[in-house]
């Protein structure tokens, strides 16, 4: 077996463990003695908080602790605006809220205690949506606004928490001269991230001052960091054991089982367990951001596209939490990647009393290409041309600028778009009643802090230990053993892959942001390489060979030449004092230079390692019913270069599907700021049979900033599938919605228009 | 509390449950198998699934005391001996058919109960087959991929058609 | 809360005699299960039905089916003498759920749900179905299906049991439409059940239950009217819509829910009739 695993289909190196039942997920780790852990939430979505007395619920039979905001630090939580604390201390914001939280010996006792735990609430009246949040003299989400620090260019009025634009040349000169002009309107239901596993926690404290968290977390690291801080223990003595995660799609990034567990655990000294079902697990959900979305544009008789004005505002709920990406992704993207010379570009982020909105998979990116897709499909009907030869002319090419004025490289646009379309059958007649439709879209990469050790042990096993969680995406569990087994000529399932634990000393920033292939991967890769280099250099001596003479392979280092002067990677671990370690680090990535004076708050606007991405559906409509068949996505990803191509057409596939779900059948529900109960009953997640044959399309247009020319992976096939739908449906049956999700009923409505 | 007479895996044993007490529950806390999952509680997902009889049914609904005598398998009870994976199993490891895993238990049962039943189904069988285990991860092909390659597995070791679970059964412990 | 097993229907009625409204008897456990676990209220008796074999039986009689109230949506599905004498009842047991859900819920649990959702329900309706209730005493009385159902629930006193549905043989054409907003497992947004008796050229009867068109699973009896008086054009397409139309006119009475529109449900029960006549026109042979 030689070397050359990387941009190779392996198997992944869980998968045993997981087709057997023996992985192990939080809610499977039972320790010895545990306290249940119960959260006592706010039955009101807008209350002000008199007073909150624990005395009577601290007395009760089998509890251990009670918290609550008069009991544990008062400090704020900081996402950028400090608008929230660990438990409210005046106002609940939304129905749901964590109020406090009690340990007891049972689950029973537990929620008892909770019932007794007296607040006295001043039921105040709710802002329910955006509209209500930004009339004038409306109520105030965050009465105290003004008090609240916050960082740098952010902005925070009133019920508004971030304003960001983008504009360039002259969009009102552009549309008073053009030929043809359109205006369109979408709104955007919100959507659950939908994984499988709900949240759970245990937390321990330890007699010196540690405290030890098992959870499924996607940013161990970070929440370790945040964890320490806020209730000042030193980070070193602060141990975040994450296991198998049961899917996370930007829904487990902020801690919440976490920070209860944690809280009740140090006031106790016995370990505490919260393991939630999936109602409690909805209550805490944050949802992708619902919101509108307003475009008007203008091109010229022969299509030549020549300024967008484009508007989101999108409902963030109760805090701010992670919310802000959306916002600033949905300007980078709304006239992207086409080449639109005068743009201005804005997004709004507004507080209601709903649950918190959270950066579920893609923030921003769905909702944005929906509404740019559907507007430019438009645009091209009304001029009678083909919507793929009309995104063909406009796409950008290489060298062109982005919208921020990020010079572009590595552009592969008309590519990806000419792949999904011929996948889709693009030219070929279409059978009555069925449409096709298509989107394009760019993206991000990110390389954040990530750190890697690979270990050659002495009886010759290979781990290699780093902090990106593995959340499924197979970025730990298959992409780092590919990357290691590379470097060491051995193949991928003989390295075995130890789960982000923040007692093991590799920080990682965590799996978001399309990142952590791009980071995890070169922090493996690098610590590899040392590992391979420290091999040698044990061989030489061994051996009696230079480095040039010698090769590794087989989990042996061989001299070139003499097959039998060779050395086990057991015996050359065993040969010296220690193991052989090698550690590296993922290389700080740059941002591309853009031109600051076109944006306005936006800290997200230089996207290096960009991507390009587009999508093919087909799909049938029932005119009669309204319901939507699809029948085909195909879907083109530009990763720039696949270390693990069966990772990326994992992502491809399973992205296909959470955006067909998000387009057609998943929609929240609301009673006017309280999120009804989306149990899987009520919330429609696919199912089989509502999964099509899905086409995925590898391209490598490799970057210039990423490793051997990668570029990010893990949001991009979730952003496009909508948009693709949508036209789609469209151009099967003369008309389509402008609300997610399209359901029968509105595709039905729209029809009857 | 109610006296409970299970089969599980081959193993039979006897516990003790409270009568609303869910077999999911009995499996994961008092018999110690965590390998069946808790996706939603309300049969909606079937990350639960495990097969009673031979029939893929959700753990989360049916209660412990419904259980007794019957013959329960959970993923526990597929593999064979010496840890040799069941040819669903091995399957789905080989075609990538799982990113997270945590449908995984219920989705291999399922899939095992329907190629017994249905040793050569076509895609729209295995998709009707398995539309009761929700994935949110792998978008279904690389599963339905799995199913058809499990098929073919079975049929070339002359087991289609064979009820999955332990071949032996062994009275033991109380 | 006291649990009960009892092994003979006199038993478990003894126990439902006892403690009346706050007695539940558990059957599939689909929907009691979760929602006892969540909070027992004021229930405190428990029984459980599934010991008692006589509520697992399907026996025919006089042309008659009797159908246990245990009977599982999956046994509907696939037993051969329910397939051979009322194909209406397993294609629609088969279409509902998923295959787990179906191997566990019992066809008595879902009369007694009362969901106007119901897809069994919806069939046994056009199949001139009726429930035979027993308590102690009156021992079994037998009412047809479209008398018992009241929203929510069904007639069923306290201290009374459903322990079996009567369908008669089934010589007519029948066809079952569904409409949901996904492919997969979901409750009906509005679903039509339909069977048509044929005197040689003549639709003599034709029966229409609605699903989702208002409180309760209902028959569509001013369509059926209409449809047996219309004359008949070779009950073609035209026929079969008119139908429709009539049944969403005159019949469906749906209200507007977070799910779907009232005028939306309406124009649903219009088509998915008019395509169930259709179908089931089809299968003459």
């Amino acid at each position: 077996m030689s070397a050359g695993s990387i941009g190779t289909v392996r198997p992944r190196s869980d998968a045993r463990a997981k087709v057997t039942g023996t992985a192990v997920y939080t809610a499977d780790v039972i320790p010895d003695d545990p306290l249940a852990g119960v959260v006592l939430r706010s039955p009101h979505a807008f209350a002000r908080i008199l007073s909150v007395d624990t005395a009577r619920a601290a007395a009760m039979p089998g509890v251990r602790a009670v918290v609550y905001s008069g009991n544990v630090p008062a400090k704020p939580l900081d996402f950028g605006i400090k608008d929230q604390h660990l438990f409210p201390i005046d106002f609940a914001r939304y129905r749901g809220e964590p109020v406090a939280a009690v340990a007891a010996d049972t689950e029973t006792q537990a929620r008892a205690a909770a019932k007794a735990i007296d607040i006295v609430y001043e039921v105040m009246d709710p802002v329910t949506n955006i509209e209500q949040a930004l009339a004038p003299g409306a109520q105030l989400v965050h009465p105290a606004w003004k008090s609240y620090e916050h960082s740098g260019e952010r902005i925070l009025r009133e019920n508004v928490c971030a304003v960001n634009r983008i504009r360039r040349g002259d969009v009102d000169a552009a549309l008073a001269n053009a030929a043809v002009v359109v205006t369109s309107r979408f709104t955007f239901s919100g959507g659950l991230p939908g994984y499988l596993e709900p949240r759970a926690a245990v937390a321990q404290a330890g007699p010196d001052g540690t405290l030890t968290v098992w959870c499924g977390s996607q940013a161990p690291y970070s929440n370790r960091t945040e964890m320490a801080e806020f209730f000042e223990l030193a980070p070193a003595k602060v141990r975040f054991i994450n296991q198998f995660v049961g899917g996370a799609f930007g829904g487990k990034i902020l801690m919440a089982p976490e920070w209860f567990a944690a809280a009740l655990a140090l006031r106790c000294d016995r370990p505490v367990r919260m393991a939630w079902s999936r109602h409690e697990d909805n209550l805490n959900a944050a949802p992708r951001h619902g919101g509108t979305a307003t475009f008007t544009s203008c091109a010229d008789a022969d299509g030549t596209l020549r300024a967008m004005r484009a508007s989101f505002a999108f409902d963030t709920g109760a805090y701010i939490g992670y919310g802000g990406g959306s916002a600033l992704i949905a300007t980078m993207l709304a006239s992207a990647p086409y080449r639109i010379p005068n743009l201005d570009l804005e997004a709004t982020l507004v507080y209601t009393n709903k649950q918190v909105a959270g950066p579920v998979r893609a923030p921003g990116g769905p909702q944005a290409n929906f509404a740019k897709e559907l507007h430019l499909d438009e645009i091209a009907r009304k001029l009678g041309i083909d919507p793929l030869e009309f995104r063909l002319k406009n796409a950008w090419r290489e060298g062109d600028e982005s919208p921020s004025g990020q010079r572009l490289t590595s552009v592969s646009v008309v590519d990806v778009l000419q792949k999904a379309a011929d996948a889709i059958g693009w030219d070929k007649p279409r059978a009555s009643g069925s449409g096709r439709g298509i989107g394009a879209t760019w993206w991000f990469s990110s390389c954040g802090l990530s750190e890697a050790r690979v270990e050659v042990l002495t009886d010759g096993r290979v781990r290699v230990i780093s902090g990106n969680p593995e959340i499924g995406t197979g970025s730990a569990a298959q992409a780092l053993p590919i990357i290691v087994a590379d470097a060491l000529g051995i193949d991928p399932l003989g390295v075995e892959v130890v789960l982000a634990d923040t007692g093991d000393s590799a920080e990682d920033g965590g799996v978001h942001g399309s990142t952590s292939t791009f980071s995890a991967g070169q922090a493996a890769g690098a610590a590899a390489a040392e590992a391979r280099a420290r091999l040698l250099d044990r061989a030489e001596s061994l051996l009696e060979a230079r480095h040039d003479d010698l090769d590794v392979r087989d989990g042996c280092v061989y001299v070139v030449g003499a097959p039998d002067s060779k050395a086990t990677f057991a015996q050359l671990a065993a040969h010296g004092d220690e193991p052989v370690i090698g550690r590296g680090t993922a290389p700080e990535m740059g941002d591309p230079e853009i031109d600051n004076d076109l944006v306005q708050a936006h800290g997200f606007a230089a996207w290096p390692a960009a991507s390009f991405t587009a999508t093919a559906a087909e799909v049938t409509v029932d005119k009669e019913t309204g319901r939507v068949d699809v029948l085909h996505i195909a879907t083109a990803q530009d990763v720039g270069f696949a270390f693990n191509p069966a990772g990326v057409t994992g992502q491809i596939e399973g992205g296909a599907v959470q955006g067909l779900g998000w387009a057609l059948t998943e929609g929240l529900v609301y009673d006017g700021a309280v999120l009804r109960d989306p149990d899987f009953k009520h919330y429609l997640l696919p199912t089989a049979v509502d999964a099509p044959r899905i086409t995925a399309m590898i391209v490598e247009c490799p970057s210039v900033e990423g490793p051997r020319g990668m570029k990010g992976v893990g949001e991009p096939p979730v952003t496009t599938p909508a948009a693709a739908i949508g036209n789609a449906i469209r151009d099967a049956c003369g008309a389509v919605p402008h609300d997610t999700p399209m359901t029968p009923e509105r595709v039905w409505r729209a029809l009857q228009k | 509390m109610q006296p409970v007479h299970l089969c599980v895996n081959g193993l039979e044993t006897d516990v003790e449950v409270h009568p609303l007490e869910t077999l999911l529950h009995t499996l994961r806390d008092r018999i110690g198998l965590n390998g069946t999952k808790e996706g939603c509680g309300t049969g909606y997902c079937g990350a639960c699934t495990v097969l009673v009889d031979g029939d893929a049914v959700n753990a989360c609904l049916l209660l412990a005391v419904d259980a007794d005598r019957k013959e329960v398998v959970t993923i526990e009870g597929l593999a064979g001996d010496a840890g040799a994976l069941h040819p669903v199993q091995a399957a789905f490891v080989e075609n990538g058919g799982l990113q997270c895993g945590f449908c995984t238990p219920g989705m291999i049962l399922s899939a095992a109960s329907l190629l017994a039943a249905t040793p050569d189904p076509s895609d729209d069988e295995i998709r009707a087959g398995i539309s009761g285990n929700l994935c949110r991860c792998t978008g279904y092909q690389s599963i339905v991929a799995s199913v058809h390659d499990a098929a073919r597995r079975l049929r070339e070791s002359g087991r289609s058609g064979e009820r999955p679970g332990p071949r032996a059964h062994i009275r033991s412990r109380a | 809360m006291q649990y009960f097993e009892p092994n003979f229907v006199n038993e478990a009625l003894v126990v439902l005699e006892r403690f009346g409204p706050r007695a539940k008897a558990l059957a599939g456990g689909t929907r009691l299960g979760p929602s006892l676990r969540g909070d027992c209220g004021d229930v405190v008796a428990l029984v459980n039905l599934k010991r008692i074999a006589s509520l697992a039986a399907i026996t025919s009689e006089h042309g008659r089916m009797r159908i246990g109230a245990l009977v599982t949506a999956a046994e509907l599905a696939h037993s051969p003498s329910i397939v051979a004498a009322a194909p209406l009842l397993s294609l629609a047991a088969a279409s509902m759920g998923s295959r787990q859900l179906r191997a566990l819920a019992s066809i008595g649990g879902n009369i007694c749900s009362g969901d106007a959702a119901s897809d069994l329900t919806t069939a046994l309706l056009a199949c001139d179905a009726a429930c035979v209730f027993a308590a102690l005493n009156h021992g079994e009385r037998r009412l047809a299906l479209s008398d018992v159902l009241v929203p929510g629930g069904t007639i069923c006193a306290p201290g009374e049991l459903l322990v079996a549905v009567e369908v008669p043989r089934c010589d007519g054409l029948t066809a079952f439409e569904k409409m949901t907003t996904r492919r997969g497992f979901e409750m009906a947004l509005v679903a039509v059940a339909v069977t048509i008796t044929m005197e040689g050229a003549r639709a003599v009867s034709v029966r229409i239950a609605l699903a989702g068109a208002g409180p309760t699973c209902q028959r569509a009896t001013n369509a059926e009217r209409f449809a047996t008086a219309e004359s008949p054009d070779g009950y073609g397409r035209e026929w079969g819509e008119r139908v429709g139309a009539v049944a969403a006119e005159r019949d469906a009475a749906p209200d507007s829910d977070e799910r779907a529109g009232a005028d939306y449900r309406r124009h649903l029960v219009a088509v998915l009739t008019a395509r169930a006549l259709r179908t089931a026109l089809g299968r003459r042979a």
